[in-house]
């Protein structure tokens, strides 16, 4: 395995959340002042990038009042005290309407509790700033949204931000707020994460549970955090771990934190004792050159030589694109017959597809699931870890209704994250770490882990984060009268 | 145990298999989505059938076990 050299850049590994939370907790800042600069960014760049669905104004600032009161009483504030965080709009917070990207959820009646995983974050400290756009009913890779307009990507706001956590990804991308939420169904938060050029987590399913966020296909669906370093990440992911009855797929584990292991700062720290493995075969094939070149560049930096081959990674694809078509559409059949002119118009047909398709197809993928999970379980007893391009290219066009990988032609909203779902498909977790070199958009590795392993992901995760710049995160600001028409 | 089907070998009649699946459903798909709507089915048949390619490998001797 060879890398070709880079440029050496420096940029600082910044971790926002904890420097803020840092600042209001010992009253250097307030939290209100933290709220106020939050919400003036956004006002600034959200014409431009078209990432927020709402901002929650008044509530930021009660909620910042009580933290900057609770630090005067001499209460802890917790460990996200003041800090910013923003949702996807599919996550239920408290008196809002939880739109999920559709308009046909508009005239619901307000949510009347958090989400599980927002209320976790609020307990530490954590202000909910406002919620993010999204694909309708999370399905496609690209945010391209016609009821909302496209999301923009914060490095080039003619390209996409990925999806279908686009708003997430464009929130923390463009520095507008050090963390956000996202979901994962099939690469949801890894596919913006990569575009964006920022770090995120899908965890193993049934970690966090997903008590009030909506739907989309109960058996892929997964929560997890974006943010724009590995201890920011990290922090957030802890905070949010706990068991939770309302959801069924919720595990009954005891919280495993992760930050108290990445302290070090010498990346070798990180990586001992791990026998780190590289994809091949399909996840070679379907890439640009671009695209390869950040595995291999990760796989320099980490010492990763193993190269490995997850059997059928193509035909696990397929059978998770089947098993999301054909629940998703069920899911959404009833609205499909009544109101199917109020759907977004390529999630609709996508939607009915799929509750059309035969049921023969879709009772074929779980039983192929576990066939390839025993594969995969398999290839895990000869590595720890590995590595993995997250999308097949950088981020396309808005507007565009293809995209060259490998020499073929696909559909950007169909197929950015033909690399992500044969790791979802089986639940396993994973970080999509950001690649970014000067003068080119940003792209992604997967650091994909044995069931529950989450601390190897991010073990090497922080490896990466500290071993070069390249695997930094650099939030970009639209610069101003940046603004576009959408 | 996985079964196979034979489906896959011969062209999908897609217009056909719409219009029974539509009629079993009970639901008149508005003209304007047909073309849609086909396409995508197309998109999923050829994703079961690759699916479905890989299933000899799943029916020979060991099937289920590791085999990496």
């Amino acid at each position: 395995m060879s890398t070709q050299p880079h440029p050496i850049v420096t940029h600082p590994i910044v971790n926002r959340a904890l420097d803020l939370a840092a600042q209001v907790s010992s009253r250097s800042r307030s939290a209100f002042d933290v709220v106020g600069e939050t919400l003036a960014r956004i006002d600034s760049a959200n014409a431009t990038l078209n990432c927020f669905s709402e901002v929650y104004r008044e509530q930021a600032y009660a909620a910042a009042r009580a933290v900057d009161a609770a630090i005067a009483a001499g209460r802890n504030p917790g460990p996200l005290a003041g800090v910013p965080v923003a949702v996807k709009n599919l996550f239920d917070v408290a008196g809002h309407v939880t739109l999920a990207g559709s308009r046909l959820l508009a005239d619901q009646a307000p949510a009347q509790a958090d989400a599980f995983i927002i209320e976790r974050l609020r307990r530490a400290g954590a202000i909910v700033v406002g919620a993010l756009h999204m694909d309708e009913f999370a399905y496609g890779f690209t945010t391209e949204n016609s009821h909302y307009g496209a999301v923009r990507n914060p490095h080039d706001p003619s390209l996409v931000a990925g999806g279908s956590s686009g708003g997430s990804g464009a929130a923390v991308g463009g520095g507008l707020v050090p963390i956000a939420l996202g979901t994962d169904t099939n690469g949801s938060i890894r596919v913006p994460a990569a575009l964006c050029g920022i770090w995120g987590l899908k965890p193993t399913f049934g970690r966090l549970s997903r008590s009030g966020c909506f739907p989309f296909v109960a058996s892929l669906d997964h929560v997890g955090p974006l943010a724009d370093s590995v201890s920011d990440l990290a922090l957030a992911y802890d905070l949010m771990q706990g068991r939770d009855a309302q959801d069924p797929a919720c595990a009954a584990r005891e919280t495993e934190a992760v930050s108290p292991l990445l302290a070090a700062l010498d990346p070798a720290a990180h990586l001992h004792g791990l026998r780190i493995g590289i994809a091949a075969d399909y996840f070679q094939d379907h890439v640009e050159p671009e695209a390869w070149q950040a595995v291999e560049r990760a796989a320099a930096l980490v010492g990763a030589t193993i190269e490995i081959v997850l059997p059928q990674a193509s035909a696990a694809r397929a059978a998770a694109f089947l098993m999301t078509a054909y629940e998703g559409g069920k899911l959404h059949w009833p609205n499909l017959t009544l109101r199917a002119q109020e759907f977004e118009p390529l999630s609709r047909d996508r939607l009915l597809a799929g509750a059309l398709s035969p049921e023969r197809w879709y009772l074929q993928a779980p039983e192929f699931r576990r066939w390839y999970r025993a594969q995969v379980d398999a290839v895990f007893q000869r590595v720890d870890v590995i590595l993995a391009p997250s999308t097949p290219r950088s981020a396309t066009p808005i507007g565009a209704t293809t995209m060259t990988v490998a020499g073929q032609q696909m559909m950007p909203r169909a197929h950015m994250g033909m690399l992500t779902q044969p790791i979802s498909f089986i639940g396993l977790p994973v970080v999509a770490a950001p690649f970014h070199i000067p003068g080119k958009m940003p792209l992604g590795v997967q650091i994909i882990a044995p069931q529950w392993r989450e601390d190897r992901c991010l073990r090497v995760a922080r490896a990466l984060e500290l071993a070069s710049a390249d695997f930094r995160a650099k939030p970009r600001q639209p610069e101003a009268g940046a603004r576009l028409t959408l | 145990m996985i079964h196979k089907q034979d489906e896959f070998t011969s062209s999908f009649d897609v217009e056909n298999y719409l219009d029974g699946a539509l009629k079993a459903a009970g639901f008149a798909l508005p003209t304007a989505y047909r073309e849609g709507v086909i396409m995508n089915l197309n998109r999923l048949h050829a994703m079961a059938a690759e699916m479905q390619a890989a299933l000899p490998e799943l029916a020979g001797p060991g099937a289920g076990e590791p085999t990496a």
